[in-house]
């Protein structure tokens, strides 16, 4: 008798917790209004250089993006790989989709990727103090790696 | 045997749950189950209350709510088993300690589902596992997942895994608390949930409750039990390689104990050492200046009670438990079902009523090996000129001439040893886990309602 009633308080208890997770979910993800966009975006094949694609972006009204000559987005694309940058970030549907990075560089320009990147003054609000630390980290890494990772990142479609 | 209820002499001072109508039993029992429902869904509940930030896509938000609410439910564990009588007492210790089992399991499956969810679909985000290039919040969750993985595997099959009852209560509360402490520390490494004061004060505040409960259980309460010690008067050894301790308070009242019930007993040691051992008190509840514990050598600690000399001292943390004749003061009359060395929590119950002077009809079946170990058979014998009481012996290995009934408690010795007037009593069955089962279904067949059987869930061996 107690055993079942034992049985019957466990099973009430995770059922309200999956349904306060399912409920969490939903609130956390409404339904979009108007046509569903895709679900994934396709990362565009990188550039070779690093000149030609900046001018393109200006042409298109983008964020101007004044790209270090030698900055390489292939090596700042190994770079973000290095780093664990999935661990919190999520490109054409991979990694972390809290923070997802399809078109950043649509509307941030290098300096302000760079200073999100570094967790620099500027760009903290809104971050929790944990955040800010863990990206103080990437003040360490050498400029050319950075440039490298703001190429990469300005390049990443929507 | 007579079915009419009959006017029983009950002592004025019986236990709290002595009489009380169903309606008053029920409600703190009802308000206990809502706090506790209430405390597992707290976190998600002022996660949803709050600022909802833009979600990560819906099977990575119903995996986050899962890893909460399983954390919620793992810290909630120390506070079931920490022993609080009055939040224990209508349920009865026996079927929280299940109760614990069952929700540790289904608080792993939650945490297990967060992680399983997250490797399928966000593999990437968990990034790599060598614990030197991951960051260290990835870390203490996969390190928190592990010993809670380890914590019910060691807990489930313990003795399959030859764990020591004493090492494996050292390794489950080390493992508990440290698992518990990563997982706290992996959710505000992680940071996402946590950013808002007060959203990282909600998981202080679970961690400050638990860092409390495990203090209450490792310091506050062997300090009172150290205050309140007992000494052994008499340790005799009784039929069928059991052992009885008798113990006398030591400079104070003693505890009040109802017949059936049970206490945590420790012995030659320290109650901070934690290695004390739950038994059922075995002496009459009328007796107050003696406490009695019938021990039969099973396992490791059980075997060394015969090296208990007299004048040494002993604490007791109880009584616990709702398996008792007390509870039932308007039953018509009762049957006691043990086997072995179940009988003592029942010799305790037949003691009782008999010192109290008991009128009601009662049955006793009692199973054992061999004659010559049948635990308390004279006492029985003479208990039996004391008390309107029946018995059945039930020998699986009876001796040359025997009469009386052979084999295992079948439904078919049940129902000679119970004819159908004793059948509308109030059933206790104590025995090992097996035997419980099997009568506790045989019981059914013979049309004994669920509410009228009671029995401890302990494996106490």
């Amino acid at each position: 008798m107690r055993q079942l009633i034992a049985w019957l308080v466990g099973v009430l208890t995770m059922g309200l917790l999956v349904g306060l997770a399912l409920l969490f979910a939903s609130a956390h993800n409404p339904p979009r209004p108007g046509p569903t966009p895709p679900v994934v975006a396709v990362a565009r094949p990188l550039p070779s250089g690093g000149l030609a694609a900046p001018q393109r972006e200006v042409e298109r009204g983008r964020a101007s993006h004044a790209i270090t000559p030698s900055a390489d987005p292939k090596r700042g694309r190994a770079i973000y790989e290095r780093e664990n940058c999935s661990t919190c970030h999520a490109i054409a549907g991979t990694g972390n989709p809290r923070t997802p990075l399809d078109g950043v560089g649509k509307r941030l320009n290098d300096e302000e990727l760079k200073a999100w990147i570094t967790g620099a003054v500027v760009a903290v609000d809104g971050l929790s103090p944990s955040i800010v630390k863990r990206k103080q980290r990437y003040r360490e890494l050498p400029e050319s790696d950075l440039a490298d990772v703001v190429a990469y990142l300005s390049h990443l479609e929507e | 045997m007579d079915t009419k209820p009959e006017l029983v002499r009950l002592p004025a001072d019986l236990p709290r749950f002595g009489g009380r109508s169903t309606a008053r039993r029920l409600l703190p029992a009802v308000a206990w189950v809502f706090a506790y429902c209430l405390l597992a869904a707290f976190p998600l509940v002022i996660l949803l209350l709050g600022k909802i930030p833009p979600g990560g896509g819906y099977w990575w938000d119903f995996a986050m709510a899962l890893g909460f609410g399983g954390l919620a439910i793992m810290g909630l564990q120390s506070v079931l088993t920490a022993r609080f009588r009055r939040a224990t007492g209508p349920f009865g210790m026996d079927i929280i300690y299940y109760f614990h089992r069952l929700a540790a399991v289904g608080g792993f499956g939650l945490i297990l589902g967060h992680y399983l969810i997250l490797r399928t679909r966000y593999g990437e985000a968990l990034g790599p596992v060598n614990p030197i290039s991951a960051p260290w919040p990835m870390t203490a969750g996969r390190s928190a997942l592990v010993m809670f993985g380890a914590l019910i595997v060691s807990s489930l099959w313990r003795k399959k895994l030859r764990l020591e009852y004493d090492r494996w209560r050292v390794l489950h509360a080390l493992l508990a608390v440290m698992a518990v402490a990563l997982a706290v520390a992996h959710i505000l490494g992680v940071g996402h949930y946590t950013q808002a004061v007060w959203q990282g004060a909600v998981w202080t505040a679970y961690s400050v409750l638990w860092v409390l409960v495990v203090g209450y259980v490792r310091l506050v309460r062997p300090a009172i039990l150290l205050r309140a010690p007992y000494r052994v008067t008499e340790v005799r050894q009784e039929r069928g390689r059991t052992w009885t301790i008798a113990l006398t308070a030591e400079s104070h009242a003693g505890i009040k104990f109802s017949p059936g019930q049970f206490a945590w007993l420790t012995l030659r040691s320290s109650p901070f050492r934690a290695k004390e051992h739950p038994f059922s008190f075995s002496g009459s509840a009328a007796d107050r200046t003696t406490w009695r514990f019938s021990i039969k050598e099973l396992g490791d600690f059980t075997r060394t009670i015969k090296e208990v000399r007299v004048g040494e001292l002993a604490y007791i943390d109880g009584p616990h438990g709702v398996f008792t004749t007390d509870r039932h003061p308007q039953a018509p009359g009762f049957v006691f079902i043990a086997g072995g060395v179940g009988i003592a929590p029942l010799m305790s119950m037949l003691r009782t009523l008999a010192d109290r002077g008991d009128p009601r009809p009662m049955r006793l079946v009692y199973g054992n090996g061999r004659w010559d170990d049948v635990l308390f058979r004279e006492e029985i014998d003479l208990l039996s000129s004391r008390l309107r009481l029946t018995t059945t012996h039930v020998l699986q290995d009876p001796p040359a001439g025997w009469k009386g009934a052979t084999g295992l408690l079948t439904e078919g010795i049940l129902r000679e040893a119970v004819p159908e007037p004793a059948r509308s009593g109030v059933f206790f069955v104590c025995g090992p886990k097996p035997m419980i089962d099997a009568v506790q279904r045989a019981l059914r067949r013979l049309g004994i309602p669920l509410h009228r059987i009671h029995f401890e869930l302990f494996d106490m061996a």
